[in-house]
């Protein structure tokens, strides 16, 4: 039926998330009847607060969430690539503490749910410029070793600086909103959020999937890789950039979100092997399916939210085990 | 393609690697460097690359210098194969070969049907056509060795320089290796540069040696000029006897120089 296991894994997965997301557009606190919500999408006529929850809050926060399993689904399978080290994630470059720092620095600074956004995007941003800096990451005969090493001292860095926020924050109100925030949520996601963030995110994504391809030799030793006619600085500044715009939009938008970007890559290549020209499409469409669940279970199996990174690690540990298991772990 | 080297001077700290040497490599010959664990054989053929800066000299590519050459031209005229080692992600044998194929590609670009008839090729003629679907993590050494050089292959390179390609190999691993590299340089005419640490295949499988002597100095020219009994005891520091029959050479190190 299918040409080969590649397309019937994209297919079914594929499949599987337009159903799902049709699925999650219904449930919810209020729940929408599956004939509104056709009716909705089909532009005619269902009652107003349909209209609202559907395309004010619900689609939203679906989108979101899926665009950031996307992003940091093939934000992670890049760095593992380009860092030739299975272990690597979006938030190896600090990219995700500087973002952290800056959403935490707004809340003690009383400033509003946009305002927190913008400020986490900043210092995430600003938090990979100074890799760069530190690194010379853009730079020729730099080697990759220099900019992991330069990521984790600024990466550690600024989670010092959030420790410091938290340190000095009000225990009694302030403190435990910095607490929740740093779990992940897409509670706070608007239609404002959306047209800010969500483009960031899909720009970064869309890169990293043009560029797939030069993604294999990027594991090779830095002689090899230029050898094959690859321009290492250029090739590693896109990659590093890219990434850094959907770590740094997804943190600022939803808080950290950990797991995604290291397991989705690694349940990828059990699927579909090494080959990034595959690696990047599979985790894009897993990641996506993957997070948009754990976003539907967050908001719907209790009655306050619970936050995304406790599920994405109570979910993703279990089912990485499983597959580990059943390919006997040869990746 | 011929490769000349003017004038190189190398410096690894206090010790003196290359002083003031020049050699040509002649186009559409097998040219071997030999020489003892250290003295520079890999650092030799790294600044030929480019990939080492030396303190002075140039290095010309039919007599133009190496860095007046677009990167994208210069890898597409050399393909290079290091020493084999897997890969954190190993792809299949074909996936491999292709990546042989990215320079030609542009930044967006994937692999098309040229790109994989121009694979074919290349695995026919390592002769490892067999083995494209397996993974590379399941590959013996001497398998991997005829990937890494059908990966080169697939470049279309004029130059293929490989560093020791018969290291770890066995006997049947490695006449193979050597006789792939005399088939591509009969046929194909490709010039072919590479480390050995074995003087034998340097007599038998090469037009053209180059000996590290010690203290920065090498001798150059055909294997039978350059590869003598004087010239190997002084390089490697041991006595060496030379046995000939079959058509092939034998150099046997037979006791540790006494000096």
């Amino acid at each position: 039926m299918f040409k080969n296991r590649y397309s019937a894994v994209m297919t079914g997965t594929m499949i599987v998330l337009v159903i799902f997301a049709l699925y999650a557009l219904c449930i919810g606190q209020y729940s929408i009847s599956f004939e509104d919500l056709i009716r909705a999408l089909t532009g005619k006529q269902p009652p107003a607060n349909v209209i609202t929850v559907l395309f004010k809050i619900r689609l939203p926060r679906i989108l979101v969430s899926i665009g950031a399993g996307a992003g940091l689904s093939a934000a992670g399978a890049a760095f593992q690539s380009m860092f030739a080290n299975p272990l690597a994630t979006p938030d190896t470059l600090g990219t995700s503490n500087g973002a952290s720092f800056g959403a935490a620095l707004a809340i003690l600074l009383g400033l509003g749910t946009f305002g927190i956004q913008l400020s986490a995007l900043l210092a995430g941003l600003l938090a990979i410029a100074l890799v760069f800096v530190v690194s010379g990451a853009s730079k020729k005969n730099v080697s990759i070793l220099t900019v992991v090493l330069s990521g984790m001292v600024i990466s550690s860095l600024f989670s010092a600086l959030v420790s410091f926020v938290k340190f000095v924050a009000d225990p009694n109100d302030v403190l435990p909103v910095i607490t929740y925030w740093l779990m992940g949520s897409f509670s706070s996601i608007n239609l404002k959020s959306l047209y800010t963030g969500l483009p960031l995110i899909l720009i970064g994504t869309v890169i990293l999937y043009l560029i797939r391809y030069r993604m294999n030799v990027l594991s090779l030793s830095k002689e090899e890789s230029i050898s094959l006619g690859v321009n290492l600085p250029l090739i590693r500044t896109v990659i590093i950039v890219s990434s850094a715009l959907v770590t740094a939009s997804v943190t600022a938008m939803c808080g950290v979100i950990s797991w995604v970007g290291l397991l989705i890559p690694h349940i990828a290549r059990m699927l579909v092997g090494n080959d990034n020209s595959r690696v990047i499409p599979c985790s894009i469409v897993c990641g996506s399916l993957f997070l948009l669940v754990i976003d539907t279970l967050a908001r719907t199996i209790a009655i306050s939210e619970i936050p995304v990174s406790i599920l994405t690690s109570m979910i993703g540990a279990p089912v990485f085990i499983a597959l580990l298991k059943k390919t006997g772990g040869d990746l | 393609m011929t490769v000349e080297a003017v004038d190189l001077s190398f410096t690894y700290g206090e010790r003196m690697i290359l002083n003031h040497v020049s050699f040509m490599i002649p186009d559409r010959s097998i040219t071997t460097v030999l020489g003892p664990n250290g003295a520079g054989k890999t650092t030799l053929l790294k600044i030929l690359l480019g990939f080492e800066k030396m303190d002075g000299g140039e290095v010309l590519y039919d007599g133009k210098n190496l860095h007046s050459i677009p990167s994208k031209q210069f890898w597409n005229s050399i393909g290079y194969v290091p020493q084999a080692r897997q890969s954190i992600f190993p792809l299949t044998v074909e996936e491999t070969v292709l990546t042989g194929r990215t320079g030609h590609l542009s930044m967006f670009e994937k692999p098309g049907r040229k790109d994989y008839a121009i694979c074919e090729e290349a695995m026919h003629k390592a002769g490892i056509s067999h083995l494209k679907n397996r993974s590379c993590a399941t590959l013996s050494g001497g398998e991997l060795q005829l990937v890494h050089i059908a990966r080169a292959l697939a470049g279309k390179p004029r130059i293929l320089v490989l560093d020791e390609p018969e290291t770890g190999l066995d006997f049947e691993n490695q006449l193979m290796v050597l006789h792939l590299l005399q088939q591509l340089n009969q046929e194909d005419g490709l010039t072919i540069l590479y480390n050995t640490h074995y003087p034998d295949h340097a007599l038998d499988f090469s037009d053209h040696t180059i000996l590290f002597m010690g203290e920065g100095k090498i001798v150059h020219g055909s294997g039978k000029q350059v590869l003598t009994k004087e010239n190997m005891e002084h390089a490697f520091h041991v006595s060496v006897e030379i046995f000939t029959g079959f058509n092939r050479h034998a150099v046997i190190p037979v006791g540790k120089d006494q000096k």
